[in-house]
C-alpha cells in the first residue's frame, strides 16, 4: 500500500503525466502543501532572468508592439512576484529554492542561469534581435507552463493554484502571440 | 531502462485513473440551472466545444474561496474562458438564482459575486438543503454585461460548487422572477447592444493603448500599459495594466 502511495505520488508529481484530478485536499487559504511552496519558489526563481531578458527587450526591440510586450510582461510579472513572496513570507517559508538539486529532480532539476543566452541577446546585431529574443524567451515561457500545470495537478492553495491557472493562460496567451510575429 | 520504468507507471496511472472512476459517481453535486450557468450552456449544447462538462454540470466542485468560474481547479477550465462568446441571459435587477442538487450536501452558506463584490449570501448553518434551491438577488442597480459568480460552500468538507452566469441587466429585463421556461429563447447571436461605457467590455487578443477604458465583470478601468489582451490578464488580475475607476 505505501508502494502504491509512493507510485501515485510519483505519477502526480511527473509534471507533464495527464493525471485525473487530483483528490479534495483540505484547503483554506492560509493552508498550502510542499508542491503550493515549490511551486511559488521555482515561479519566482523562473522570473528572474525574465526580467533580464525582458529589460534587454524593452529598449532593444525592433517591433514596437514587442517592446509593449516585454514591458506588459515584465510589470505583470513584478506583481506576480510581490504577491508570491508575500504568501510565502505568511506561510513561513524560504522565499528562495531549496538549491539541493536532488529535491527538483523529478522536475526538471534546477533552472539553469540562462547567462549565456542573455549575452548572446545582449551582443545580437540589431537586425536580428527580434528573432533572438523571439527564439529564447518563447521556450522559457514554456517552462512556465510546465510549473503552473505542476502545481495545478498538485497544489493545494486556492490562491496559489488559481495563481496557476492565470499562469497558465497568460503564458499560452504570451507564446502564440510571440508564435504569430513574422520571423 | 526506460521501458522498466514505463510499466509501474502505467499502471500507477491506471490504478488511479480506476480509482477515480469509482469515486466520482458519489461526487454528483450541482450547478446553477436558471438563469443558465456556463456549465449549463455547455451541458444544453448551447456552447459548442466545452470538452467533458457536458457530461457532469454538477461537478464543478474545488476549494472554497476560489473567484474563478472553474474554482480554480485543473479541470473545466473551459468555463474561465471569457473569450468564448457566453450567452448573457436578459434580466432585471432582481434576479432568482435556482440551483439543481444532485447531492444534497449540508450546506454553509450561498455566495453571489459581481467581480470581487459579494453582492449576495444567504445562511444554511448547516442544513441539508432540498433537490432545487431558490435565492432571490438584487443585482445592486448594476447595467449592462455582467458575469455572477455563484459558490455554494459545503458545511463538513473544504470543498465548493462553482457557477457562474452571464447576464444581460437592464431595465427592459424581465421581471424579479423570470420564469426561463416561459420566455421565448433568445438566439445568442442576438446579443444586445453594448451598453454606454466607453471602450465596451474587456476581451482577450485586443491591443489596448493607455487610456482606453473598458469594463470587466461590471466595473470599469483604464488600462495603463498598452499591451495586447490575453486570458489570464483581466483588468481585475493585472493591476500594472488597468487601473479600476
Amino acid at each position: 500500500m505505501t508502494r502504491l502511495g509512493i507510485l501515485v505520488t510519483t505519477v502526480l508529481l511527473g509534471a507533464c503525466a495527464t493525471a485525473p484530478p487530483t483528490p479534495a485536499p483540505m484547503a483554506t487559504s492560509s493552508q498550502f502543501n510542499p508542491t503550493d511552496v515549490m511551486f511559488l519558489q521555482m515561479l519566482i526563481a523562473h522570473h528572474g532572468p525574465a526580467e533580464r531578458m525582458l529589460e534587454v527587450a524593452k529598449s532593444r526591440a525592433r517591433r514596437p508592439d514587442l517592446r509593449d510586450l516585454a514591458e506588459a510582461i515584465a510589470k505583470t510579472q513584478a506583481d506576480e512576484t510581490r504577491a508570491m513572496t508575500d504568501w510565502l513570507r505568511l506561510w513561513n517559508q524560504p522565499v528562495a529554492m531549496d538549491s539541493n538539486p536532488d529535491s527538483h529532480a523529478h522536475h526538471g532539476g534546477l533552472p539553469p542561469s540562462y547567462d549565456t543566452q542573455i549575452n548572446a541577446l545582449k551582443e545580437a546585431p540589431d537586425a536580428d534581435f527580434d528573432r533572438v529574443f523571439l527564439n529564447l524567451f518563447i521556450e522559457y515561457q514554456r517552462r512556465a507552463l510546465e510549473l503552473a500545470r505542476f502545481e495545478i495537478r498538485g497544489g493545494s492553495n486556492p490562491q496559489a493554484v488559481e495563481l496557476a491557472g492565470r499562469v497558465e493562460k497568460s503564458r499560452q496567451g504570451q507564446i502564440d502571440l510571440m508564435s504569430g510575429y513574422p520571423a | 531502462m526506460r521501458r522498466r520504468i514505463t510499466l509501474p507507471l502505467l499502471t500507477a496511472g491506471a490504478i488511479l485513473a480506476s480509482l477515480f472512476v469509482a469515486v466520482s459517481p458519489a461526487h454528483a453535486h450541482g450547478w446553477v440551472v436558471s438563469p443558465p450557468s456556463r456549465q449549463d450552456m455547455c451541458a444544453k449544447g448551447r456552447v459548442a466545444n466545452c470538452g467533458d462538462i457536458v457530461w457532469e454540470p454538477q461537478s464543478v466542485e474545488a476549494p472554497k474561496g476560489s473567484m474563478q468560474c472553474n474554482g480554480g481547479g485543473s479541470r473545466f477550465a473551459v468555463l474561465n474562458d471569457e473569450s468564448k462568446g457566453w450567452p448573457a441571459t436578459s434580466v432585471g435587477n432582481s434576479v432568482t438564482f435556482q440551483w439543481r442538487l444532485t447531492a444534497r450536501h449540508r450546506t454553509g452558506t450561498w455566495e453571489y459575486f459581481v467581480g470581487s463584490t459579494r453582492i449576495a449570501v444567504f445562511h444554511d448553518n448547516g442544513a441539508q438543503p432540498p433537490e432545487n434551491v431558490s435565492h432571490n438577488v438584487s443585482l445592486g442597480g448594476r447595467t449592462g454585461r455582467i458575469k455572477v459568480l455563484a459558490r455554494w460552500n459545503v458545511y463538513d468538507t473544504a470543498m465548493a460548487f462553482y457557477a457562474c452566469v452571464d447576464l444581460q441587466v437592464g431595465p427592459g429585463g424581465p421581471g424579479p422572477s423570470p420564469t426561463p421556461t416561459a420566455s421565448p429563447t433568445r438566439p445568442p447571436t442576438a446579443s444586445p447592444t453594448p451598453t454606454s461605457q466607453p471602450g465596451g467590455t474587456w476581451q482577450a487578443n485586443r491591443a489596448y493603448a493607455v487610456g482606453d477604458t473598458v469594463t470587466y465583470n461590471g466595473l470599469s478601468y483604464r488600462c495603463i500599459q498598452a499591451h495586447t489582451s490575453l486570458p489570464g490578464w483581466e483588468p481585475p488580475n493585472t493591476p500594472a495594466l488597468w487601473q479600476r475607476i
